[in-house]
Formats: structure tokens, C-alpha cells, sequence
């Protein structure tokens, strides 16, 4: 990362998982508020107006004082972004966040992403297996071959910010995706050809969000 | 009755002013309400609705398993569900479940011959024949015949699934979100599967899913349903040319009907939402 070679787990490059990864036995603000606190980069009274920041910012500010298992699974993924982004990581890995969650829920929690994408810049790595869900986030599509992996092609997504769900109807936004279907389909059925065992082991869909 | 039957022996399902009420003394919870629909033979027919509205309440009512308390169902012309009859599941009618229904001590080969055999349809060379045929022309590697279901894919697995339904010749085959579990590669080769076996068989088929793209790529016409109680608000028709590929995933039309069906399914979610359903797993 910027030149260097990556020595181990930090705050410079964090992550959000699949599963929920708060603290039970924290509320929602608290949550929040660990991770500068814990590195001591922050006094409380900053910790705090920047908690409140962010809560409003992924509209949970009404449910700060509540316990993960009180959320929902789209209060829960929204809390986790906002426990990220508080330490202002120079790279922020999502590891398919929004899996499990209906589409609904789903899309509102794109639409969040968004807004905080926009505001708080940095290197964003999203892995999902939702195609339409990668090329409305992405500046770039990465997407993957069957094991053993490597980057088969990289598609610049040239679609304006803010994004817009109208666009997933524009001819741009469907070039990308019949493009990158049939990469994907070329790389679902090599899978499940070359698998020799009873497995059908298929790929993963990374797409990349970038600033400048 | 008009339409009543195709070469292959019909599959046309008329659902006429349903109700269904669980527990009218107690909880009285009115999951389907003046239900209608006109399947035709060999339609394959996807349902869509925010949860909980009563699309697995119609499954259950068609499939046998449980019976209407108000209004007919009709599989080419004979009463399968009324509130007077005494439902009972029949091999004209199969299900594929959500999460799976192989019997994990049998193999899959003996998994698949179980239902006719057991019937008294066939004998178990006859069973064993039209499943090894069966699995041929769908391109599943007979190989895995012995395998037991633990050590399949769970897209293998629904392969199986599939064939275990259609090795009964049913009229009508009925999936309940069989594919959702699965990744999205997945979920896309077992759609292709899925269209090989209806180009193959034409038969009607009743598919229940939450996946609207899926809902449209396979479709004849998508059903859209209310929220509880259910009723079919919009039947959507989907003037794709057969056979489709993947490739139609990224045409406009395509997503315009997407777009169609996604804001009337929204809506009603939004009504489930405001009427305290709990959000959907």
C-alpha cells in the first residue's frame, strides 16, 4: 500500500464483514466510539461530536442507545460503517456487508454507502457476488477468475457521481454489465467444467471504488 | 374449459376466489384473501410479494399440503383444493424446497427412484432407466449416482432435487425459493439448468422467489402479490423470446420489466413494513 508492503491487521486498512462484528455488550454510540478512543487519537469530547456525526449521517442517531441484538440487519450493517469510517482508515475492505439482507433493505443500505463514499473519500475494496450491486458502487469492476485466482479484467465504470438508480437503465450501465457477464459466465462454467470433484467451486466479484 | 390441456397432458391450474385463514378460533390470521389466478399449461409462472404475504400459503394449497378455507383450485378441470375436501398431496404436483428434501442416508440414485417406486408406478429397473435418462439429458454426470447428498454442491444438489420432482411425471411443479441460498454464479448456472428442464418438459411451472431479477429472466409472467392478505395485485407479462440466455440480463427491456416489477413489490413491502412485518432474514 502506497509503496510499502503491507506488515499486519491496522487501522490504516479496515474492514467490514459479512457477519456483524459490534460488540454485544456495547450500544450502537459506544460501538462507535471505540476504536479512537482504544488508539487514543481522540479526546471523549471529540469522540462524541463525531459519533453523533456519523449517526445522524447513517440515520441511527434515534437508536444510539441500543444494543446490537435490538437492531435489525440493516441497523447492524449501518453501525458497522459508521464504527469504520470514525477512524478515517486510509482503506476501508468490505466483505459482501450487505449479503442476507433483502432487496429492499439492500438498497438502502447502497444508497447510504454512497452518500458516505462520496463524503469521506479513500480507497474503498468491495467484494460482492450482486452484479448490478457492483457496477452502481464501483469506479472499477475487478472481477476474478476461478481458482487459482487472479484479476482476469479490469472495467472502468465511467458513471457520474452521485450515482442514481435511473442509470441502471442507461446503455452505459448495461454495455458494463452484458460485458461483464459474459466474463463471469466464461469463469462459472470453466469452474464447474474443470472441478473434478463433485464441487462447483465459482467465483467472487470484487469491485473497486477509487477517488481521484 | 379452453386451454385445458397441451401435448403433454396439460398442467393448467385455476385458482378461483381462495381464502385461506389459519386459526380463525385463536390467532385468526387471514393469510390469503379472493386469491385468483389462470395458469396455463406449460406456463412457467413466478411469484413475487414482500414476506409473509401468503405465497407459500398458495404453494401449500396447490401442492396438497394444506387446504384452502374459502374458494377452488382446479388442476385441468378436477378440484384439487376446496374448503369440503380432504387435501391430500399427489405425485401430479411436486415440490422443490428451499432446503432441500433429499433423505441424506440414501444415495442420490436411490434418492431420485424413491417416489415412483415406492407408488407402484415402477419397478426399480424401470426407475433406475428413466432416472439414469433423466440425468443424462440434463447433463448431470452419472458419476455421482452413489454419492450420498452431504458430499453434492448445493447447486448439485438442487439438480438432484429437480430430477427426484420430475422422475414423477407430475403435471406441475412447484418450487418454493429453491435457489436461494446459493451464490450468484450458482444461482445463474441452475437457472439455465431449470430453463433446460421446461424447454424440455414444458411443464407449468409455480416458482416462489424474493429475487426479482430471476423472477423475469424465467418468467412467462410474473405474479405479483399483495401483502397479507394475499391477493394478486399485477400479472405481469414477460414477452422475452425463448430460449433466453444470460445475455438478456443486460437489455433494456429487461430492465425495464425489472424496474416495473421492483416498484410494485416495493410498494407492498412498504405496506408490510408500516403494518409491523418484520424485515426479511
Amino acid at each position: 500500500m502506497d509503496g510499502q508492503p503491507v506488515p499486519g491487521p491496522n487501522w490504516e486498512r479496515l474492514v467490514v464483514f459479512q457477519e456483524t462484528a459490534l460488540f454485544p455488550w456495547l450500544t450502537c454510540y459506544e460501538n462507535i466510539m471505540f476504536g479512537p478512543l482504544a488508539r487514543k487519537v481522540m479526546s471523549k469530547e471529540t469522540a462524541h461530536q463525531e459519533t453523533l456525526r456519523l449517526l445522524v449521517k447513517v440515520g441511527l442517531e434515534e437508536f444510539r442507545d441500543k444494543y446490537p441484538s435490538q437492531l435489525s440487519g440493516g441497523m447492524q450493517r449501518r453501525a458497522e460503517l459508521a464504527r469504520a469510517l470514525i477512524n478515517q482508515p486510509r482503506v476501508m475492505l468490505m466483505d459482501e456487508p450487505f449479503r442476507g439482507l433483502d432487496a429492499m433493505t439492500r438498497k438502502l443500505m447502497q444508497e447510504y454507502y454512497l452518500k458516505l463514499f462520496d463524503e469521506t473519500g479513500g480507497t474503498h475494496v468491495f467484494v460482492t457476488s450482486e452484479l448490478d450491486e457492483a457496477i452502481i458502487l464501483a469506479d472499477n469492476l475487478l472481477i476474478m477468475t476461478t481458482k487459482p485466482s487472479k484479476i482476469k479484467k479490469i472495467i472502468d465504470v465511467d458513471l457520474p457521481r452521485p450515482r442514481d438508480w435511473s442509470m441502471a437503465s442507461s446503455k452505459k450501465y448495461l454495455g458494463i454489465k452484458a460485458e461483464a457477464l459474459e466474463l463471469l459466465h466464461e469463469e462459472a462454467a470453466r469452474a464447474s467444467a474443470s472441478s473434478s470433484k463433485v464441487d462447483v467451486d465459482l467465483t467472487g466479484l470484487s469491485g473497486k471504488v477509487e477517488t481521484g | 374449459m379452453d386451454n385445458a390441456t397441451t401435448e403433454n397432458g396439460g398442467g393448467r391450474i385455476l385458482i378461483d376466489h381462495v381464502e385461506k385463514v389459519y386459526d380463525p378460533e385463536g390467532v385468526n390470521v387471514h393469510a390469503l384473501h379472493d386469491c385468483n389466478a389462470d395458469i396455463k399449461a406449460g406456463e412457467l409462472a413466478m411469484i413475487v410479494g414482500p414476506s409473509g404475504c401468503g405465497k407459500t400459503t398458495l404453494l401449500n394449497a396447490i401442492a396438497g399440503f394444506d387446504n384452502a378455507t374459502g374458494g377452488t383450485i382446479h388442476l385441468d378441470g378436477e378440484m384439487i383444493a376446496s374448503p369440503d375436501m380432504i387435501q391430500s398431496p399427489g405425485a401430479d404436483r411436486m415440490v422443490v424446497f428451499q432446503g432441500g428434501a433429499l433423505f441424506p442416508w440414501k444415495t442420490v440414485l436411490s434418492n431420485i427412484i424413491y417416489g415412483p417406486v415406492m407408488q407402484g408406478k415402477m419397478t426399480v429397473d424401470e426407475a433406475v432407466s428413466e432416472s439414469r435418462h433423466l440425468m443424462e439429458r440434463l447433463g448431470l454426470s452419472r458419476s455421482i449416482e452413489q454419492f450420498y447428498p452431504d458430499s453434492l454442491s448445493s447447486g448439485m444438489k438442487r439438480q438432484v432435487e429437480i430430477i427426484r420432482a420430475l422422475v414423477n411425471d407430475p403435471k406441475v411443479l412447484l418450487l418454493d425459493e429453491p435457489f436461494r441460498a446459493l451464490d450468484s454464479m450458482t444461482k445463474g448456472l441452475m437457472h439455465e439448468y431449470l430453463l433446460g428442464v421446461f424447454e424440455m418438459t414444458h411443464k407449468t411451472i409455480f416458482f416462489i422467489t424474493h429475487d426479482l431479477e430471476e423472477a423475469v429472466f424465467l418468467a412467462d409472467r410474473v405474479y405479483v402479490m399483495t401483502t397479507r392478505p394475499g391477493t394478486f395485485r399485477a400479472v405481469i407479462d414477460v414477452d422475452i423470446p425463448r430460449p433466453r440466455d444470460f445475455r438478456v440480463l443486460a437489455t433494456e427491456h429487461f430492465a425495464e420489466l425489472k424496474e416495473h416489477i421492483t416498484s410494485e413489490v416495493e410498494e407492498e413491502t412498504m405496506k408490510a413494513f408500516e403494518a409491523g412485518e418484520r424485515e426479511l432474514a
